[in-house]
């Protein structure tokens, strides 16, 4: 139930009330009063008539009788007849009886006699008949009319009142329940009503001194809270740098570890391997003749053979990095080198995208070409069903000071970038990298096969060591690609799309100009 | 102090010569009027203040209504010379006076004559029946309405009746009509008058002998111009509409110039008998 009916009900109620009075109680006793009035006034008026009779009938002037009674018949309305009888009742006035017609039995109609005496002598007797009808009628029209007016001033009042407290209670108690509800969603810049000088004015001061002071109280609390969460932030981040620093630790020994086992086990294997294969190699020449069977085996023999080779080559490229021996190198001649070193299926299909005009790359030829193997082999090796394997080469301009756009072009030169979706199969993968010397020019030659593609999952442990989806594999073959790299002054990038393939780039700084 | 005394002084004798020397808005002389009361006094000025307003109008002179409540009164104030103008019974012209007989100036063309009125359904059918009974009378003194009637009663038909004198004409008719008398005494004009109910009501039983009709008079004292001017104005008010409907109320439907000589047949009558002193 709002403020307003509240208010306004009881007062309603008051002025029903106070109408069904007048109408039930106050309009009768009006009415009964005022024909009382009427009827004792009519009584005097009657006696002195009978007074003013008195000379007329003792002179017998039944002319200036008439007279009378017909102007006083005229003058008051509401007599409605007079009869004068002389004391033998005898009708003197009016002229002729009046019949039925002349009278009225209405609810106002009365009858009034009135004799006429002079001492003790009984002159005539009046009987005077009134009908108080229109007079009452009248009377009530007045009271009603001023009870229609008593009732409308009443209602305007309170209309007016209504107004009154919409504006000067109500309105100022919405415009706080409004910055209430802003006070308690964190607004305090809300506008408040002028407090005034009333309970209401009261109201609206302690509400500013209550926002004021939850405002102080928030901002302080805010402020705890953010060097609170800033404590937590930089205590995280602390956490963090010390958990990678520990899990760098704990990596740097293991791989040091395992650089010891992989040099020592490596250089212990290198020459049993050696002489395994020049003990195949005989074999060879001396079952030249040999059936298919024969044959069969010696070749499985000499294709593990070589696979342990390279296994022991990975191991010892991981265990130490030899020191470039950079030189001069056309990209092409590169390009081309590697893939001779290569053993392509019939089932593939190498296209080779590399300008005569190709620059030359400061790089040391050998390490690059291990890494270019790698790339093309692992190519070939995703496409067990054939496919097709592009190389291509682009330039790659260097860093201008300050260039931030081109500096995020280099460092992303995936268009994917670094972050693995789900929604997308495409997943790039930058190495590391290594730092880019300003203003210095790199050719990227982009090894791109039509193989299965690898998962996002995979992609982020792809230059993990030990990390292989191989079966014969163990897991160093990149981790060697990118120490090349990075030793030559370059970077390696990845992208795959699950099911469409996977692309191998590495950058390297060019030599000089062009050729 | 003493300065601003004189003029004030000065200021004051110069609006009372101002004032004096105005011309009023009203006439100079003024002229007492009496008329015989033969209705009830509002009446009698209802008729008789518009007739002196147009006379004032015509003559330039002023003229106050004297009213009097009863013929009695009106018959003192008569004799004594009291009113300056008259209209009155026509036997008073015949009455002596120490102060000078009233000279008639105008009166109405048409003579008058007494009325013997009964009840319409009353049985008697001549005056001779009336003996022993009530007659109505406006006053003793009334020339047609009582003398001549009484005059006749007693002289020719040798009744004696028991007079009622009810004061004026129109209760003499009420008084018959009403039964409080068995006969009343008028005379034809006042009967005419009459509302029809009341004229139905009754019949006439005689008519008395004929005799001119109430005059207007001046008195002696009043000057002869001024008299003249008076008759002027009223034989001049019969001359247009509006007049002769003021003086058709008093009744006089057509004035014509009267003289003492017109009214010297009524000592013929031999009324002196029947005037009653009040």
């Amino acid at each position: 139930m709002s403020l307003r009916v509240k208010v306004f009900l009881p007062l309603l109620l008051a002025i029903v009330l106070l109408a069904a009075y007048l109408y039930v109680l106050w309009i009768p006793r009006v009415l009964a009063d005022a024909e009382s009035a009427y009827r004792n006034s009519v009584a005097r008026h009657l006696e002195s008539v009978a007074e003013g009779m008195v000379p007329l009938m003792l002179g017998k002037q039944l002319d200036a009788v008439y007279g009378n009674l017909d102007a006083l018949l005229e003058k008051n309305a509401d007599w409605v007849s007079i009869r004068l009888f002389d004391p033998q009742g005898r009708l003197l006035y009016p002229l002729r009886a009046s019949g039925p017609a002349g009278r009225k039995d209405g609810p106002g109609a009365r009858t009034l006699t009135q004799e006429i005496r002079y001492l003790d002598a009984k002159l005539a007797a009046m009987e005077l008949q009134v009908d108080s009808t229109p007079r009452l009628k009248e009377i009530s029209q007045g009271s009603q009319a001023l009870i229609y007016t008593l009732l409308a001033v009443l209602l305007l009042i309170l209309l007016a009142n209504g107004l009154i407290l919409d504006f000067m209670v109500r309105k100022p108690i919405r415009l706080l329940a409004d910055a209430s509800q802003r006070l308690a969603s964190g607004d305090f810049d809300m506008s408040l009503p002028k407090p005034g000088n009333d309970e209401v004015g009261i109201l609206v001061t302690s509400f500013a001194g209550m926002r004021d002071a939850v405002r102080t109280h928030t901002r302080r609390l805010s402020e705890a809270n953010e060097q609170l969460l800033q404590e937590i932030a930089e205590r995280r981040q602390a956490e963090d740098a010390l958990r990678r620093a520990q899990e760098d630790l704990v990596r740097q020994e293991k791989l040091s570890i395992l650089g010891q086992l992989s040099g020592s086990v490596g250089h212990e294997l290198r020459n049993p391997l050696a002489v395994m294969s020049n003990a195949l190699y005989f074999l060879r020449e001396v079952h030249a003749d040999g059936d298919e069977t024969t044959k069969e085996y010696l070749g499985i023999i000499g294709a593990e053979i070589a696979n342990s080779q390279r296994i022991i080559t990975d191991l010892l490229d991981f265990a130490r990095t030899r020191p470039p021996r950079k030189v001069a190198v056309k990209t092409g001649e590169l390009v081309r080198q590697s893939l001779e070193r290569c053993a392509i299926p019939e089932n593939v299909t190498v296209t080779v995208d590399v300008p005569e005009e190709a620059s030359r790359l400061n790089i040391d030829p050998l390490q690059m070409q291990q890494v270019l193997t790698n790339f093309i082999a692992n190519g070939v090796q995703a496409m067990p069903q054939g496919g097709s394997l592009h190389v291509a080469t682009r330039l790659v301009p260097g860093i201008e000071p300050g260039n931030g756009e081109r500096e995020a072009e280099i460092g992303q030169v995936s268009n994917a970038g670094p972050s693995v979706s789900h929604a997308g199969p495409s997943v790039s993968q930058p190495e590391s990298r290594a730092p880019v010397p300003e203003k210095e020019a790199f050719i990227e030659i982009r090894v791109t096969d039509t193989g299965d593609g690898i998962s996002p999952e995979n992609m982020k442990k792809l230059f993990q060591p030990l990390f292989t989806t191989k079966p014969k594999g163990i897991g160093l073959g990149l981790v060697v690609c990118k120490n090349l790299a990075g030793a030559n002054g370059g970077r390696i990038e990845a992208e795959s799309e699950l099911g469409k393939g996977s692309s191998f780039a590495v950058l390297l700084p060019m030599e000089g100009g062009d050729w | 102090m003493k300065r601003w005394s004189c003029a004030l002084l000065r200021f004051g004798i110069a609006v009372a010569l101002l004032t004096g020397a105005a011309p009023t808005a009203y006439p100079a002389e003024s002229y007492t009027f009496g008329v015989v009361p033969q209705y009830d006094q509002r009446q009698l000025h209802a008729i008789w203040q518009p007739i002196l307003g147009e006379l004032r109008r015509r003559t330039g002179l002023s003229f106050k209504l004297a009213g009097m409540p009863t013929i009695p009164a009106f018959e003192k104030e008569l004799l004594k010379g009291g009113y300056d103008f008259a209209y009155m019974n026509p036997y008073h012209l015949l009455k002596p006076s120490s102060s000078g007989s009233y000279l008639p100036l105008v009166r109405d063309a048409g003579n008058l004559r007494g009325i013997l009125v009964l009840p319409r359904e009353s049985a008697i059918k001549s005056p001779s029946e009336l003996d022993g009974k009530t007659v109505a009378f406006p006053a003793p003194n009334a020339i047609g309405a009582s003398m001549m009637i009484r005059a006749d009663l007693a002289r020719k038909f040798k009744v004696k009746v028991s007079p009622l004198y009810v004061k004026t004409h129109d209760s003499v008719y009420l008084h018959v009509v009403k039964g409080l008398a068995d006969a009343g005494g008028g005379v034809e004009k006042t009967l005419e008058e009459q509302e029809k109910p009341i004229r139905d009501a009754l019949r006439i039983l005689y008519l008395s002998r004929e005799f001119p009709s109430h005059p207007i008079a001046a008195h002696p004292k009043v000057a002869r111009p001024v008299a003249e001017k008076v008759r002027r104005a009223f034989l001049e008010m019969a001359a247009d509409q509006g007049g002769q409907a003021l003086l058709a109320r008093i009744p006089m439907k057509k004035p014509v110039a009267a003289s003492a000589q017109d009214y010297l047949l009524m000592r013929k009558f031999d009324l002196e008998a029947f005037w009653v002193e009040e």
